[in-house]
C-alpha cells in the first residue's frame, strides 16, 4: 500500500523553510513587521553555520543581526550576492531561514528606505505628456535610407 | 602550452595598450567582416523548413529539425482538464513572471507553469544591465536610434518604440518591489555605458542585475499565490474548432503522468534556444532553454518570425574547462576591458556591437591568432586586470563581485590574470527590458482578454493537419517535440 502507481518520490528538504508572505508596497513599518513574519529571525544563537555553509562567501550571521537590528541597508548590501540555494537554511539551529530573512529586508530597503529617483520621474512623466512626440514623428516619417543616415550622425 | 605562460604577453603589453584608441570600423569593413565570419552567415548551418507556416524560411538545422517534429501526443488523447485557469502561463523565467504578476493584478486567476523550478532562466544569469533611458541627457529616441543601429535596421519600428517607451515604468515598477538598482550619489539612477550605444544607459545592480531582479519577481510570484506547476513541461498545445489556444498539455517531470490545463489565454514565454547548440557553440543558456514555445506555438500554425539571426555574445569563457561557455559580463569591456591576442594586440573597439566584437574574435582564432588551451579550445584574451590598473585596486572586487568569485573558485584572480574567452550562443539584445515590457503587455492583454470570452474546447485537432502536411513532406525523421532538456549523456 506505501507504494502506489502514479506516485512520485521526490527528496523533501528535511526542515520546514516557512516562506512568509506579504505585499511589500502596502507594509506600515516593515523593521517591526520582520518579527511578525519571521517571529525566529531573532533567536540566532551566534552558531556561525549559516556563514560557513554559504557558498558566496556571504557573513550570513552577522546579516540575520543586522536585520534584527534594523539596518536593512547593510543586509541589503552583504546579500546581493545571494543565490537563494537557501543552504544556510538546513544547518540553522533556531530555524531561522537567512536567505528568506535577508530577500524580505532587501526588498523593504529597496521599496521603502530608499530614496525616490527624481530623474526617472522625471522621464516618465516627459514621455506622458509627448515631450519626444515630434522626435518621433520626425524619425517615424523617414524612409529607410533617410533613417540610416540619421542613425550614422548618432555617435 | 602552459596557460599561465601565455599570459604573461598580456601583461607586457598592458602599457603600450593603455596609449592606444581603436577607431570603430567604417560601416564598409563592419558588413564585410560579419558576413565573412558572423556565424549567422555560415550557409551550411542553415536549411529551409520543408512545412508549416514557415515553409521555405531558412533557419539553423538544428532548430529546423525541432520544428519539423512530431508531437508524443496521439489523436485520441484524454483531454479532461486537470486544472481551469485564466490565464495560464507557460515559462518560469523574467517575461513568465512579469506576465503572471501583471495578469493577476488585472484579476485574472493565473497560473504559471514550468519545467524546472520557478526562476530556473537565462533571466537570472544576465549581468551586464537593462538599457533604460533615465539619464537627463538621453532619451527613448536615442534609445531607439542605438538599437536600431545594433539591429542593422532591422528592427520592427513599433515594437522598438514601445519597447524604449514603457522602459522607464518598468524601473519604476521593479523599485516599487524593492529592486536594489546601482544609485548615483543624489539618489538617482546610475547608469553605465553599454557596447555599441551613444550614451550610458544601462540600469545596473553590480554584475547582478538579473539575480536581483528574479530573486524580487519570484518572492513577488510566491506572495501573490500566484498557482505554481513545477517541473512541469509543456509538450503539447490544445486548441478548438477554430484552431485558437484553449489550453496545454504538460508532463509531469516526475512521474511522467500528463497534466492538461484549460485556459482561456495562454501565454508561452518558455524562453531560448541556447542549449540546441546550434552550429555547435557553447552557451550559458540555463539546461532548459531547448525551445520548446516555438516547436508547440508552430505545430498550432504560428507563423515565426526572424528565425535566420541569433546572437552570439562575444564573452563566453573558454578557461577552465568547467566555465565553458559561461558568460563573462560586457561590463569588463564597458569598464575598458582590452580584447587581446595571441601576439598581445588589440583588433578590435572592445565597445562595437555584439556581432562586430564576435565576428572579430573568431576571425582573430581562424587566423592563427588565438591561444590555445589544454584541452583544445580557443580564444582571446580579456585583459581583466587592466581595470584595476585604470581605475585603482578593488575595482574589479567592487564592480564585479559574482565574476571574482566565479573564477575564484578554481583558483583564477582575475584581477591579477587576464581571462580566455571565445563567442557563445545568447538571444535578443536589450533583453532584460524586453521581456519585462512584453512580459508585462501580454500579461495584461492575456488578463483582458480572459475576462471577455469564455473557455473554448479542449482538442488537439491541429495535430491532424500538421501531421498530414509532415507525411506529404516526407518528414518522419523520428524527432519528437519539443525537446524539453537537452541530452548530454556518450552516445553509444
Amino acid at each position: 500500500m506505501a507504494v502506489q502507481d502514479g506516485m512520485s518520490i521526490t527528496m523533501m528538504p528535511p526542515f520546514p523553510a516557512r516562506k512568509a508572505t506579504y505585499d511589500m508596497q502596502t507594509l506600515k513599518d516593515p523593521k517591526q513587521d520582520l518579527f511578525n513574519l519571521y517571529p525566529e529571525a531573532p533567536l540566532c544563537r551566534n552558531c556561525n553555520a549559516c556563514t560557513e555553509a554559504c557558498p558566496q562567501k556571504i557573513d550570513v550571521r552577522e546579516g540575520v543581526w543586522k536585520a534584527v537590528f534594523g539596518d536593512f541597508k547593510s543586509v541589503s548590501e552583504m546579500f546581493m550576492d545571494c543565490v537563494m540555494c537557501g543552504m544556510c537554511t538546513p544547518v540553522c539551529i533556531a530555524d531561522i531561514a537567512p536567505n528568506l530573512v535577508a530577500l524580505y529586508v532587501s526588498r523593504a530597503q529597496g521599496a521603502h528606505f530608499t530614496e525616490k529617483p527624481l530623474g526617472l520621474d522625471a522621464r516618465i512623466k516627459e514621455i506622458q505628456d509627448g515631450r519626444f512626440d515630434d522626435e518621433w514623428a520626425t524619425i517615424l516619417k523617414m524612409t529607410e535610407k533617410e533613417l540610416a543616415d540619421h542613425c550614422a550622425t548618432v555617435k | 602550452m602552459d596557460i599561465h605562460a601565455l599570459q604573461q604577453i598580456v601583461h607586457g603589453t598592458r602599457d603600450a595598450r593603455r596609449k592606444q584608441t581603436l577607431p570603430k570600423f567604417s560601416p564598409a569593413d563592419r558588413d564585410q567582416l560579419i558576413h565573412k565570419y558572423h556565424p549567422d552567415y555560415r550557409e551550411r548551418a542553415y536549411r529551409p523548413i520543408r512545412f508549416g507556416p514557415n515553409r521555405g524560411d531558412k533557419t539553423v538545422i538544428e532548430l529546423a529539425s525541432l520544428l519539423e517534429g512530431d508531437s508524443s501526443i496521439a489523436d485520441e488523447f484524454d483531454l479532461t482538464a486537470d486544472y481551469t485557469t485564466d490565464v495560464l502561463v507557460v515559462g518560469g523565467g523574467g517575461a513568465g513572471c512579469a506576465a503572471a504578476l501583471h495578469a493577476h493584478t488585472s484579476g485574472a486567476k493565473v497560473m504559471l507553469a514550468t519545467k524546472l523550478r520557478l526562476g530556473d532562466s537565462n533571466s537570472v544569469m544576465a549581468q551586464g544591465g537593462m538599457q533604460i533611458s533615465v539619464a537627463p541627457g538621453d532619451s527613448p529616441v536615442t534609445h531607439f536610434v542605438d538599437t536600431l543601429k545594433g539591429g542593422h535596421m532591422q528592427n520592427d519600428h513599433q515594437l522598438l518604440k514601445v519597447m524604449v517607451e514603457e522602459g522607464p515604468s518598468i524601473a519604476k515598477w521593479l523599485l516599487s518591489l524593492g529592486v536594489l538598482f546601482d544609485r548615483d550619489g543624489d539618489g538617482n539612477l546610475h547608469v553605465k555605458k553599454g557596447g555599441g550605444s551613444s550614451k550610458p544607459r544601462l540600469l545596473t545592480c553590480s554584475d547582478y542585475t538579473g539575480l536581483e531582479i528574479m530573486r524580487v519577481l519570484k518572492d513577488e510570484v510566491l506572495n501573490q499565490n500566484i498557482q505554481l506547476l513545477e517541473f512541469c513541461a509543456a509538450i503539447e498545445l490544445t486548441s478548438d474548432e477554430k484552431g485558437n489556444c484553449t489550453g496545454a498539455i504538460f508532463k509531469d517531470l516526475d512521474n511522467h503522468r500528463h497534466v492538461v490545463v484549460a485556459a482561456k489565454s495562454v501565454i508561452l514565454a518558455t524562453g531560448g534556444i541556447g542549449r540546441l547548440h546550434i552550429q555547435g557553440f557553447p552557451t550559458s543558456n540555463h539546461y532548459g532553454a531547448t525551445g520548446d514555445g516555438l516547436c508547440l506555438a508552430y505545430r498550432l500554425g504560428a507563423k515565426l518570425t526572424q528565425i535566420d539571426t541569433f546572437q552570439y555574445h562575444p564573452s563566453g569563457a573558454v578557461y577552465p574547462e568547467q566555465l565553458i561557455g559561461a558568460l563573462v559580463t560586457e561590463g569588463i569591456r564597458s569598464e575598458g576591458g582590452h580584447l587581446v591576442n595571441a601576439k598581445g594586440e588589440r583588433f578590435v573597439n572592445e565597445l562595437d556591437t555584439r556581432d562586430v566584437v564576435s565576428s572579430s574574435i573568431i576571425r582573430e582564432c581562424e587566423e592563427g591568432r588565438g591561444i590555445r588551451t589544454m584541452s583544445g579550445r580557443v580564444g582571446v584574451w580579456l585583459d581583466t586586470p587592466l581595470l584595476d590598473a585604470e581605475h585603482g585596486p578593488g575595482t574589479l572586487e567592487k564592480h564585479f563581485p559574482a565574476m571574482m568569485l566565479q573564477f575564484d573558485r578554481f583558483g583564477i584572480d582575475i584581477s591579477k590574470d587576464p581571462v580566455l574567452i571565445y563567442p557563445t550562443n545568447r538571444l535578443m539584445g536589450n533583453s532584460l527590458l524586453d521581456l519585462m515590457v512584453f512580459g508585462k503587455r501580454s500579461g495584461l492583454t492575456a488578463a483582458v482578454r480572459a475576462a471577455a470570452m469564455p473557455q473554448g474546447k479542449l482538442t488537439v485537432g491541429h495535430l491532424k493537419g500538421f501531421r498530414a502536411e509532415a507525411k506529404k513532406h516526407g518528414s518522419s525523421n523520428g524527432i519528437v517535440s519539443p525537446m524539453i532538456l537537452p541530452a548530454y549523456t556518450r552516445k553509444e
